[in-house]
């Protein structure tokens, strides 16, 4: 049994001048002046006449006294009862990689709620003083919450993900001397398996689980047709039934049975159309006896298709590039051109040659030669060169371009992506590239007619790469949820490791300070009620 | 500590050693001496046995018992002394306990010197006197004032009980006249005393050498009032109330003595005898007397 100590034990110096003044003051006044007097009785009998009693020392009031004193000068010394051998903390290590998520048929609690019940079950019969420490490992990532967070463990959020490393490494890095590591898990194999120290439990079970390893979908933007591939696999002695579910952002929902045999990849190519508004696509594995949901959906997020409608503005010099090219264009997009007329939605809009401004507000467009009040001609450009590091005109060959005539100053203020040459050795660009928020415009400084640009090979390329990046906002499909890995998936595997039962905490160390302070003041109150 | 009383200075210095000898040579003036002398002369005429000794003589000895023979060789007169019977003598009783030396000035002194004027009266005007004190002696003849001086000088306190002091006189047969000097603190005791030597035979004559203490106390703060008799010692803050208190205290202890000695048909006599000057006149104005 451990015995009280003291943690400043130097204060008990105090108690050598403290002891000695109290005797000092307890004592009774000796007057200097001395009476000799035969009269003793008399003076007796007088005192008691006026009831009063001599002065003398009172070993008991100085007794209280002193034991008050010292009980004052422990409070002083700081005495502890010293804590019970053992750790003081408790580190637990939660598994809440995705597996843990599985249910059984019945509908039971999943392993990660039957941990985080545990663990709140023992922090509640847990002694105050003793630090709770709690690690979930999902995700790759160990998100970590201490004192009274880790002893509430609420808003655990749920499952997902891998281990970032095997419990037995967690766990270990998690052990102290002063510590005890208590690892909760479904056990399942390899990453899962029971440390080699430290309090162990584990809720896993063998259950049969399906899941889509992976979703591609190929895309054909800007036209609506989407291509889906599906590869599927079930965890099961035999084999499982079910549907694949595709709904959201397209024309028709789909669901394509499905078997799947133990053990074995399974392929499947969908077709589908997408819904020109866009939106959210689901693609769900939907099997009997299925342990684990989340490794059976996959979630997209796909934009809204872009308009297809071509306008074609020519000058009258045209000699049909410009309409050509538009019609070129809708046939690749799926769309339609038309006239550009005033007040027309259109999609893109081609501009070849004429004279006016352009729009203050960039938009989906490409112009060739559109020359201003001020432009002046610019004949035969030299020395013509582009920007080869702009997605636009990256990987696109115009060594061979040749321009007759080009308008200087015609070109709004913009990203230059090609340049020319003046005779007297200064730069002018030949085509700038316009951003806003309704899209880009690409502007040339020349026209189709003046140039051999539309009999580049690069042309019909260059062509379509402004009438994507034109469109204003992102075309791409964004996954927005994934399958949970794989690795997390196959549920026949468990440690049956039997379970290690967390020790019980020692006593906390308790501080004595207050009960001596108290017990100097009961002293105190005892001694004034002593005669 | 064993705290001390105060040592007393010399008893019987010369100045007052010169005025017993002057109280002695005109003790006919001391009130009581003159009725002590007649009565001893009465008994002298009246009684005869063999020749024990001289004393020396004094004014108002019968001259038929002057031994001329003894002033024809000497050329100073000589009273013959007889045996008798029964010795006219008195018992001069001092109170040696430890409470007589308190006082300023101290009580002992002044009890001392009373003592010294009680036995010179009596040998001079008895045949003897017995001073019984720690311990007992007994004086004949005016020559013995000086051994008795010395006697008295010697004395120290010890505590004593007058009973004891009272058994002890019945047993030796010490004369029937006792003058008992005393503080007289216990009425209770000298009550028991009193009657044990009344019922003896004794006739007693109490005197009580006062001090200023026996009358009025000081309000001067802390004293520690120390107990001679049994060495206790206590610390008092002595107040203007403690003091009245005290005051009223030893008034209701002098009317103790006077009943106790009233009761017992004995004389008290409190004497405030000079203590620094040693005129014969002073001291033969302090009031005693022998008559009582």
């Amino acid at each position: 049994m451990e015995l009280p100590t003291l943690t400043a034990a130097h204060q008990l110096w105090w108690l050598l001048a403290l002891l000695p003044v109290l005797f000092w003051l307890a004592q009774p006044p000796r007057p200097r002046r001395v009476l000799w007097t035969a009269h003793a009785s008399q003076w007796r009998l007088a005192q008691e006449a006026l009831r009063r009693q001599p002065p003398r020392f009172r070993a008991l009031r100085w007794l209280l006294l002193s034991m008050a004193a010292v009980c004052a000068v422990l409070a002083a010394a700081d005495p502890v009862w010293p804590a019970g051998i053992g750790p003081s903390r408790l580190f637990v290590l939660l598994d809440a990689s995705a597996s843990t998520a599985a249910r059984g048929a019945d509908g039971e609690a999943s392993p990660f709620e039957r941990e985080v019940a545990a663990v709140r079950e023992l922090c509640d019969a847990l002694p105050l003083h003793v630090a709770v420490d709690v690690a979930i490992a999902r995700d790759g990532a160990i998100a970590r919450r201490s004192g009274a967070a880790a002893r509430a463990l609420s808003d655990v959020g749920t499952p997902s993900g891998l281990l970032p490393a095997p419990l037995r490494e967690l766990a270990a890095a998690g052990a102290r001397p002063d510590t005890q590591v208590w690892t909760l898990s479904d056990s399942q194999m390899p990453m899962a398996s029971a440390p080699m120290a430290g309090a162990w439990t584990q809720f896993g079970a063998v259950r049969d689980n399906a899941a889509l390893e992976s979703v591609t979908i190929e895309d054909r933007w800007p036209l609506g047709d989407l291509l889906v591939r599906a590869r599927a696999i079930a965890f099961a002695p035999q084999p499982m039934q079910g549907q694949l579910t595709i709904e959201g952002a397209i024309q028709s929902s789909v669901q394509q049975p499905i078997t799947l045999p133990p053990g074995q990849f399974v392929e499947l190519e969908i077709p589908l159309v997408r819904a020109a508004a866009g939106g959210r696509l689901t693609i769900t594995l939907e099997l009997a006896g299925d342990a684990l949901a989340t490794d059976n959906g996959y979630r997209f997020q796909l934009p809204p298709l872009p308009q297809t409608r071509i306008a074609v503005q020519a000058d009258e010099d045209d000699q049909g590039l410009a309409k050509k090219s538009g019609a070129a264009l809708a046939v690749v997009t799926g769309g339609q051109w038309i006239e550009a007329r005033p007040g027309e939605s259109v999609g893109f809009l081609i501009v070849e040659g004429g004279k006016g401004g352009l729009p203050a507000e960039p938009g989906p467009m490409l112009s060739f030669g559109r020359a201003r009040e001020d432009s002046t001609p610019w004949p035969a450009p030299v020395g013509i060169d582009w920007n080869r590091r702009d997605p636009l005109f990256g990987g696109l060959d115009f060594s061979e371009l040749e321009v007759l005539h080009a308008l200087r100053d015609a070109l709004p203020q913009g990203e230059t992506l090609m340049s020319a040459q003046f005779p007297d050795g200064t730069r002018a660009p030949l085509a700038v590239l316009r951003r806003g928020p309704s899209g880009s415009a690409l502007h040339f400084a020349f026209r189709l007619q003046d140039s051999n640009l539309a009999l580049l090979p690069a042309f019909p390329q260059l062509l379509l790469r402004t009438y994507e990046r034109s469109q204003p906002g992102s075309h791409g499909i964004a996954l927005e949820q994934a399958a949970s890995p794989l690795a997390e998936s196959d549920l026949r595997r468990f440690d049956d490791t039997p379970a290690r039962t967390v020790p019980a905490f020692p006593v906390a160390s308790r501080n004595l300070a207050p009960w001596c302070l108290f017990a100097a003041l009961v002293l105190m109150a005892l001694r004034c009620g002593v005669r | 500590m064993k705290r001390s009383l105060p040592s007393s200075r010399e008893p019987f210095p010369a100045p007052f050693r010169a005025m017993l000898e002057q109280v002695l040579r005109h003790s006919g003036r001391v009130q009581g001496a003159r009725m002590q002398t007649l009565r001893s002369r009465h008994q002298t005429l009246q009684q005869s046995g063999t020749f024990v000794g001289h004393r020396s003589y004094v004014k108002g000895d019968d001259l038929r018992r002057i031994d001329w023979n003894a002033y024809a060789r000497t050329g100073t007169l000589f009273l013959k002394l007889l045996a008798e019977e029964e010795a006219r003598a008195a018992t001069v009783l001092l109170d040696c306990s430890p409470s007589m030396g308190v006082g300023t000035p101290p009580r002992w002194a002044t009890a001392q010197r009373l003592a010294a004027v009680l036995g010179g009266l009596s040998l001079v005007h008895l045949d003897a006197v017995a001073v019984q004190t720690t311990r007992g002696a007994t004086f004949q003849g005016r020559a013995a004032l000086a051994g008795m001086l010395d006697h008295l000088a010697a004395l120290t306190f010890l505590p004593q009980d007058p009973q004891a002091v009272a058994a002890d006189l019945q047993r030796r047969r010490a004369p029937s006249r006792v003058h008992w000097i005393s503080d007289f603190v216990d009425p209770t005791a000298t009550e028991r005393t009193l009657l044990r030597l009344r019922r003896a035979g004794c006739r007693v004559t109490g005197w009580l050498p006062t001090i200023p203490d026996d009358f009025r106390v000081e309000a001067d703060g802390w004293r520690l009032v120390c107990d001679p008799e049994t060495g206790r010692e206590v610390p008092l803050r002595v107040d203007v109330a403690l003091a009245r208190a005290m005051t009223h205290e030893l008034q209701v202890l002098q009317r103790q003595q006077q009943r106790v000695f009233a009761a017992c048909g004995f004389p008290l006599q409190r004497l405030t005898l000079p203590t620094e000057t040693f005129d014969a006149g002073r001291w033969m104005e302090a009031g005693w007397s022998f008559r009582r």
